[in-house]
């Protein structure tokens, strides 16, 4: 590889300054962080790559127009051919390329390509399942070419991340998580925070089964996995999972987990989903059985203690239940403290 | 190098050895706008050359044809792109433009001198499944002064070939995909000592062969690129002439009735060896647009075009 003097722009430039009259207008030009280049060091210096600051660019919205600049001066032997810059997105994908003679004017001969491209529209693969980020990347590379000869190993280049942007969407998934057995039943995924239209792919047990925003299918007999994956305009991705518990009940007790001896405790509830009608809830205390019904009242004792109702449907399918709870007092009179007070008094 | 003055460049015969003594406050360089009021030159002319001279002064060019190995954008088209240019990109490059004028250029109050230049390729057709910017590199261009505050700033040269630029609504210019080789822009000198380019126009070019030579252009002059590698601001004046003229290069004389007459009052006339055409780098492209990366591009010279020009010194007439 020939020699190639470093290069500083500015300083040659300098030389030049008229001082005579206010001062020419400065470029809004930011030196990018070349985050690869080829092996020779001193090419760096020959790359000025002019963007908008603050750099890496932000992008405030996915495929907004952004520009790149960039100057390539020639130094040591006049031999470079042509400049190209391509700029692609974090998939790879090409957004935009320019190649630039290199010309001569006094005695510096130079590049200068520069293009716009859609920005941000990199978006995350399958196996990238993590939300990442986007970004754009642009390689700027300098060409010595000679007659009869292949692409050169030692042309220069330099890559520098243009555009930046964090992933911003989230998505939830709505519908029936313990549908009856063999009905068809809809879910939708519920995307926000990024930038529509979404781009949807639904998987059931990981197979691929839908790219609409719901998915409609047949339960089965089965409980299944459920999974949406969003992608906004073209970067953010987000994903969520559901277990469908098919054929399934579930109990839910709802009631304070926290109680005072001095109100004589508290009263719970446990509602039913799934399975078939009506229900039988048999409720126990650290367990020990205490009654049935769909409440249960009373003081469960000073300090910790689990609060157990096992369900069952008409069909005899069976769930748990368990809530944890703290009482306080100890309910012969000694000391219950009542609310607010939390400590006794003498 | 030889250096000469003409027309409104005074500036330009005495740069070298008083540059340094310039005051910032008395600029001897003195640019005007290609519209501007000519020399006299009827002198110096002949021929069609006297028949194109119009009132005013200046000659009336031919236009550019309609297309040359495809069609071409129109002069006017050319002064609002390179507006349109500097508008948009002023805000990465004028620092540099400030720089090369000696003087600061204000990107959004630049406009068009309504004289444009067309400059001619002596090159023929680049080969297909090449980027776009490799036609548009060897291809003819136009030379667009963008004027600030009357006086002319930044020259823009402009591909006849930028077929598939845009103007958006609000008068941003707009690339496509696969781009380059479509402008390239360089500060007007406003003063001496600066890296400016120093343009003339066909009648500085004239009456500066015609006063030192006492020679008559007698066709109206044509403007060529200078060749491969070259700026396109550093295109040259074509100028025949009713008799020969002595020219010296590399030690021998030459007489010759064909000269050529470039930027800061350089002369040039074409090499006595032309090559076939220009070997070199091209990143080729398939149909679809995939980059396929570099490769030998091969792009043959016109029938009689001129790729390789001598500078040459102009003897003044012996007494």
């Amino acid at each position: 590889m020939r020699p190639h003097a470093p290069y500083t722009l500015l300083c040659v430039a300098s030389l030049f300054s008229a001082g005579c009259e206010n001062p020419p207008p400065r470029s809004q030009t930011q030196n990018c962080q070349v985050t690869s280049h080829s092996s020779s060091n001193t090419y760096q210096l020959d790359y000025q790559l002019l963007l908008p600051a603050p750099c890496p660019v932000p992008i405030t919205q996915v495929k907004e127009i952004k520009t790149a600049a960039g100057r390539i001066i020639d130094n040591g032997l006049p031999d470079f051919d042509v400049a190209e810059l391509v700029i692609r997105n974090s998939q790879g994908v090409v957004k935009g390329t320019v190649t630039d003679e290199f010309v001569t004017r006094n005695g510096v001969r130079s590049a200068a390509p520069r293009l716009d491209y859609e920005a941000g529209t990199g978006a995350m693969t399958i196996s990238d399942r993590v939300p990442t980020n986007a970004y754009d990347y642009g390689r700027f590379q300098a060409f010595t070419y000679g007659p009869g000869q292949r692409d050169n190993p030692n042309n220069p280049y330099g890559t520098v991340e243009i555009s930046y942007e964090k992933s911003a969407v989230n998505v939830s998934l709505s519908g029936p998580e313990i549908p009856p057995v063999n009905t068809s039943q809809t879910w939708y995924a519920n995307p926000r925070d990024g930038v529509s239209p979404y781009q949807y792919r639904w998987y059931r047990n990981g197979v691929a089964v839908g790219t609409a925003s719901s998915y409609s299918g047949d339960t089965g007999t089965e409980p299944f996995g459920l999974r949406v994956e969003v992608n906004d305009t073209h970067t953010a991705y987000a994903a969520t999972v559901m277990a469908v518990d098919v054929g399934g009940v579930r109990a839910t007790i709802t009631g304070p987990t926290l109680v005072y001896a001095s109100q004589n405790g508290g009263t719970w509830s446990v509602s039913g989903q799934g399975g078939q009608e009506p229900y039988t809830f048999r409720w126990y205390l650290d367990g020990e059985f205490s009654g049935e019904g769909p409440t249960w009242s009373g003081y469960p004792g000073e300090n910790s203690h689990m609060l157990h109702v096992q369900m069952r449907d008409a069909a005899g399918a069976a769930h748990s239940a368990t809530l944890r709870v703290q009482g306080l007092g100890s309910g012969d009179g000694t000391c219950d403290p009542a609310p607010p007070q939390l400590t006794c008094s003498p | 190098m030889s250096l000469h003055t003409f027309g409104g460049y005074h500036g330009a015969l005495c740069w070298i050895g008083i540059s340094a003594l310039v005051a910032c406050d008395k600029p001897s360089l003195n640019p005007t706008t290609p519209s501007a009021r000519a020399p006299e030159i009827r002198a110096y002319v002949t021929g069609d050359a006297a028949q194109t001279l119009a009132a005013g002064g200046r000659f009336v060019l031919a236009p550019p044809p309609p297309e040359i190995e495809g069609p071409l954008i129109t002069p006017e088209q050319a002064g609002e792109f390179a507006v349109a240019f500097a508008r948009k990109w002023g805000r990465f490059y004028a620092e540099d433009w400030s720089k090369e004028r000696g003087s600061p250029v204000d990107p959004a109050s630049l406009s068009a001198d309504p004289r444009i230049f067309y400059a001619e390729t002596s090159f023929g057709r680049v080969p297909d499944g090449f980027h776009p910017a490799f036609r548009r590199a060897y291809g003819p261009w136009y030379l667009v002064t963008l004027v600030q505050g009357g006086k002319p700033a930044l020259l823009v040269a402009v591909s006849a070939y930028n077929t598939d630029l845009k103007i958006d609504a609000h008068g941003l210019l707009v690339h496509p995909m696969h781009s380059g080789n479509d402008f390239h822009a360089v500060g007007i000198a406003a003063r001496t000592g600066t890296p400016g380019v120093r343009p003339i126009t066909p009648e500085q070019a004239v009456e500066a062969v015609g006063r030192r030579t006492g020679a008559r252009t007698q066709r109206t002059p044509d403007l060529h690129l200078l060749g491969k590698g070259q700026h396109p601001a550093n295109a040259v004046w074509k100028l025949n002439l009713d008799q020969p003229v002595r020219v010296r290069v590399a030690g021998t004389e030459r007489q010759v009735r064909t000269v050529f007459v470039g930027e800061g009052g350089r002369y040039y006339i074409p090499s006595s060896r032309q090559p076939t055409g220009y070997q070199g780098t091209g990143i080729r492209y398939d149909a679809s647009g995939q980059r396929i990366g570099p490769d030998f591009l091969d792009v043959p010279a016109k029938p009689g075009g001129v790729l390789a020009f001598d500078e040459v010194t102009l003897d003044a007439p012996e007494a």
